[in-house]
C-alpha cells in the first residue's frame, strides 16, 4: 500500500483516511482538487460503542424490574423506548465521527467540526501560511493503532487547524509538504 | 380513589410513568427533527459522492427520516398509554 502516492484513489481504515475521494465540501473553489480526507480513527469510536452496550444492559434490567408494575402494554412502551434511546445515541456519534472531517486539498486545509446537534465550526488556511505543523501522539492505543492529534499553526491571523485522533499522523504531514512544495514550485 | 391511595401503591408510580412516557417521547419528536436539520445543515457542508456501493448521504438521510417516523410513532403511543 503505497499512502504517499496521493495521485491514487485509495480509502483506508473505514474510509479514514482517503486519498482522492468522491468528495466535495461546501466552500470548495473551482479548481479545488480534494487530495485528502480523514476522520477519527475507527479504534478512538470504541468508547461510545462500549458506552452503548452498558447503557442498553442497565436500561433492559430496569425495565425487566420497573415492568412488574405496569401492565403488558405500557411495559412494551418501556422496552421500546430504551431501544429507542440507545438507537438515538449510536446514531448520534456516528453521525458526529462521519461529517467531523479534516481535507487536504491542492490550495488549502480544511476542518469541518460539528459538536453535539447544534454546533458547527469550519476552519480553514492555505497552504501558504502554514508555519509549523506538530503532531501528538502518546500512549500505548496511538502507538499501537498509528493515530494521534495534528495541530497546524498558521501564519497571521488565520485560526490553527486540528485533526483529532486521525490514523497516519506521519503521512498526513508528508502530504501537506508534499503539496507546499509544490505549491511554492508553481508560483 | 382517595388521596392516601394516590400516594400508595402502584397508583402513583403508573401515574409519573405516563407523565413521562409522554414528556419524553414528546422531547425525543424533537430532538429528532433538530437532528433532521442538521444532517441537511452536514451533508450540504461534507458531500460525499456516490461511493459505489451506496449513496451515503441518502442513506443517512433516510435513516434520518425514519428517526422522525419513530419519534411520531413512539408520541402516538405514549398518548394511548395515557389513555389505557
Amino acid at each position: 500500500m503505497k499512502l504517499m502516492d496521493i495521485n491514487k484513489t485509495s480509502h483506508n481504515f473505514l474510509h479514514t483516511f482517503c486519498i482522492r475521494p468522491a468528495f466535495h465540501f461546501q466552500t470548495q473553489a473551482d479548481g479545488e482538487e480534494v487530495i485528502l480526507v480523514v476522520r477519527g480513527h475507527p479504534i478512538t469510536q470504541i468508547w461510545w460503542l462500549i458506552n452503548s452496550v452498558i447503557l442498553l444492559t442497565v436500561l433492559l434490567v430496569a425495565d425487566y424490574f420497573f415492568s412488574m408494575l405496569l401492565n403488558p402494554f405500557q411495559s412494551l412502551f418501556t422496552y421500546i423506548f430504551s431501544f429507542i434511546m440507545v438507537g438515538a445515541y449510536v446514531w448520534l456519534n456516528i453521525l458526529i465521527w462521519f461529517f467531523n472531517v479534516g481535507i487536504i486539498t491542492n490550495k488549502r486545509v480544511v476542518d469541518i467540526d460539528f459538536q453535539g446537534v447544534i454546533y458547527k465550526e469550519i476552519t480553514e488556511a492555505r497552504l501558504e501560511r502554514i508555519q509549523d505543523i506538530t503532531v501528538k501522539a502518546g500512549g500505548f492505543a496511538e502507538s499501537f493503532f498509528n493515530f494521534g492529534n495534528i495541530f497546524i499553526q498558521t501564519a497571521g491571523t488565520e485560526a490553527n487547524i486540528e485533526y483529532g485522533d486521525v490514523p497516519y499522523p506521519d503521512t498526513i504531514i508528508k502530504i501537506i509538504h508534499q503539496l507546499t512544495e509544490q505549491k511554492q514550485n508553481n508560483q | 380513589m382517595n388521596i392516601p391511595d394516590f400516594f400508595n401503591g402502584p397508583i402513583l408510580v403508573i401515574f409519573f410513568f405516563k407523565a413521562f412516557a409522554c414528556l419524553f417521547s414528546f422531547m425525543y419528536f424533537v430532538y429528532s427533527f433538530v437532528v433532521y436539520r442538521q444532517v441537511k445543515t452536514m451533508a450540504t457542508t461534507v458531500q460525499v459522492k456516490d461511493s459505489g456501493i451506496v449513496k451515503r448521504e441518502n442513506l443517512i438521510i433516510t435513516i434520518t427520516n425514519l428517526q422522525i417516523l419513530i419519534s411520531i410513532l413512539l408520541l402516538i403511543f405514549s398518548i394511548l398509554i395515557v389513555f389505557s
